[in-house]
């Protein structure tokens, strides 16, 4: 017997290296033979980290069924753990009102599966690669790629082709893929907010599925922790949250940690950030009139389709001039910079709001330009986040909760390690500069750049006064 | 930087030095709070989100940490400020006005900001609408002691919520002849 059959969903099952088997419900088959999703069977997980991790070869499509499946599981787990609290938020819903209990309870688990299945239908080639140079390369905010919105976008017309868009999953799952980026929670329904909660908080079944999966297709056990001890003990909170039993607790903390170690030791590896540096440098490269050739308007359809890395580094090749060709060229050889330094933008306050850094970041292309062209050539930088220990992380130390016998705990509080309010932090940015191989091991002019844009920084931002 | 911002760390250093100055204890989530109320309703939408203690942003946290960090905050029973600071129109009247309403105590701040949030993000909803919208759902956003208020006590935080909405507009409107920062 299978998880979802005392609810009558009926499922065909695909074998997964991570669950052994995933179920697919039937209601789900149409949408996932449909071509705007076998589109992610082209675009990878980790596109990157190839570069770094030889044996990544795995794509959002089985990372999308993945995440439909672990949603699943976590519905289900919700239903058993907390059925009153839970069938209080059903009921409050106007697609849920008017069904049996049964039914509400079988929609419930179908809109999670939905979100999960659906939720990265719209990543581009190179994945959050691409959405980051986009910060670099146009002006206006408008221009910025987001795969939440081109998301929503192409669940929107799947599930109206395939006539399931007025279904109460269909439905649930559209106004929170709609909502995912913008986190307009005031507006959203109690199953809305869980559902949201699910697939993006503190504990989400996205990270559940990506971090075990990246870690096996890497080869390492950075994103290891008890799957089926976690997603089988959580529970809703009095105040209505996602919270986890006692016996999930360490496991929820395991998860955090699995993200911090797969943050460090995989996405934002150094050779990673380097690639991703050289990705935004070629893009940064390109003229205006021939990016929508490499970037296509999302809202073309035949365009989308065909849009993979595949197509996206040939796109490059063709639009680019020959010095654009000549950067491809260097990343598909894996000629990398080397590291130079870094500056962490918390010495710059001014700086460090997500808005001001989305200027930084097309500041720093005019403080490179500024450069004499003896170095300017040869150096590229990225800005990114620091990723920070769990315990010091606000959702650690406020947001998980923990249910013991009525009593709720924060799960840091729970565990033990509850700090002072100073201590808990958020990521603050940091400027790597990498550079050629020649100019690695020369410190005075290396010294001289950092100088240089130490004072460009304190230039662009403002007096404490 | 071309942009004008809504949010600096100016405002946040102003928000710390107005509650030391009116001898409040400024913690975290008051801080939160209060730049949430001070800000222009585009700017509450764009840097907040409905958090479990009420309006959060990461960059007023991130905003916080640069400023423990260049020392111009420390912390001693509550963020002070080192130097007092020179508060624009929208941040003396915000004050000002929770003061004048008995709402800077925290609890009080918590739900009046909780229900500002509401009537900020839901302005075309009629009033008896608009509460019964609050009991309902503040529970559901892990606000459940608003959701136990009474319809009174809601009411007038609505009540307030309007009335400081209008003095903001005020205090904007006289904001080129004040050089204010903010607006």
């Amino acid at each position: 017997m299978h998880l979802l059959e005392g609810w009558e969903i009926e499922t065909l099952p695909v074998r997964d290296p991570i669950y052994n088997f995933i179920e697919i419900p039937r209601e789900f088959i149409s949408l996932i033979d449909s071509e705007i999703f076998q589109r992610l069977r082209w675009i990878s997980q980790t596109p990157l980290e190839q570069l770094v991790y030889p044996s990544v070869a795995h794509s959002r499509f089985e990372h999308s069924l993945g995440t439909m499946y672990l949603a699943m599981i976590a519905a289900v787990s919700l239903i058993r753990n907390s059925p009153a609290r839970l069938e209080a938020i059903l009921k409050e819903d106007d697609a849920f009102r008017s069904l049996s209990p049964k039914e509400r309870e079988r929609q419930f688990i179908l809109s999670a599966g939905a979100i999960g299945l659906l939720h990265d239908l719209g990543h581009p080639p190179f994945s959050h690669a691409l959405e980051e140079a986009c910060e670099y390369i146009f002006e206006d905010e408008k221009h910025f790629y987001n795969h939440e919105i081109v998301s929503y976008y192409y669940a929107r017309i799947l599930l109206r082709q395939k006539k399931v868009k007025t279904t109460p999953w269909g439905e649930k799952a559209l106004s929170v893929l709609k909502n995912k980026k913008s986190k307009e929670k005031i507006k959203l329904s109690p199953v809305e907010n869980l559902l949201l909660t699910l697939i993006d908080g503190p504990i989400d079944v996205d990270k559940g599925d990506y971090l075990l999966r990246d870690s096996y297709h890497c080869g390492t056990t950075y994103g290891l922790y008890d799957r089926d001890r976690l997603w089988r003990n959580i529970i809703i909170t009095k105040d209505n949250q996602l919270g986890v039993h006692p016996k999930g607790a360490v496991e929820a903390w395991a998860l955090r940690i699995a993200r911090y170690r797969l943050g460090t030791g995989v996405y934002q590896h150094h050779t990673r950030n380097i690639i991703d540096a050289m990705l935004i440098d070629i893009l940064c490269g390109i003229e205006k009139e021939c990016l929508p050739l490499i970037i296509p308007d999302y809202r073309k359809k035949e365009k989308f389709l065909g849009w993979t890395e595949h197509t996206f580094l040939n796109a490059l090749m063709e639009a680019g001039d020959s010095r654009t060709r000549r950067k491809v060229e260097r990343l598909r050889k894996r000629e990398l910079y080397k590291r130079g330094f870094e500056i962490n933008l918390i010495e710059f306050p001014e700086l460090l709001i997500k808005e001001t850094v989305t200027q930084v970041k097309r500041d720093l292309l005019f403080w490179k330009d500024s450069l004499s062209s003896r170095v300017k050539d040869k150096i590229i930088f990225l800005v990114d986040r620091i990723p920070i220990p769990p315990v010091f992380e606000k959702e650690v130390q406020k947001e998980i909760i923990v249910e013991e016998n009525g009593n709720e705990k924060p799960l840091a509080e729970y565990l033990g390690f509850k700090l002072e309010e100073t201590q808990i932090v958020s990521c603050p940015w940091r400027i790597f500069i990498f550079v050629d191989k020649d100019l690695k091991d020369n410190k005075e002019i290396l010294e001289g750049i950092e100088k240089d844009l130490r004072e460009y920084l304190e230039k662009i931002s403002k007096p404490l006064s | 930087m071309k942009k004008r911002l809504s949010l600096t760390v100016k405002k946040v250093l102003n928000t710390v030095s107005l509650l030391t100055q009116e001898n409040i204890k400024a913690n975290r989530e008051i801080i939160h709070e209060i730049v949430y109320l001070s800000l222009p309703s585009h700017a509450r939408k764009k840097y907040y989100t409905a958090g479990l203690e009420g309006p959060y942003s990461e960059d007023v946290d991130l905003l916080i940490q640069g400023l423990l960090y260049k020392k111009s905050l420390r912390y001693e029973n509550g963020f002070k400020a080192e130097t007092n600071g020179t508060p624009d129109r929208r941040e003396r009247v915000t004050v000002e006005f929770l003061k004048k309403h008995h709402l800077l105590q925290h609890d009080k701040l918590a739900e009046f900001s909780r229900v500002f949030m509401f009537f900020d993000e839901l302005k075309d909803k009629k009033e008896e609408e608009l509460v019964n919208y609050i009991k309902k759902r503040s529970k559901f956003l892990g606000w459940t002691d608003l959701s136990r208020k009474t319809k009174n006590v809601i009411l007038r935080y609505l009540k307030y919520a309007r009335e400081l909405e209008k003095e903001l507009k005020g205090a904007s409107s006289g904001r080129m002849g004040n050089r204010d920062s903010s607006g």
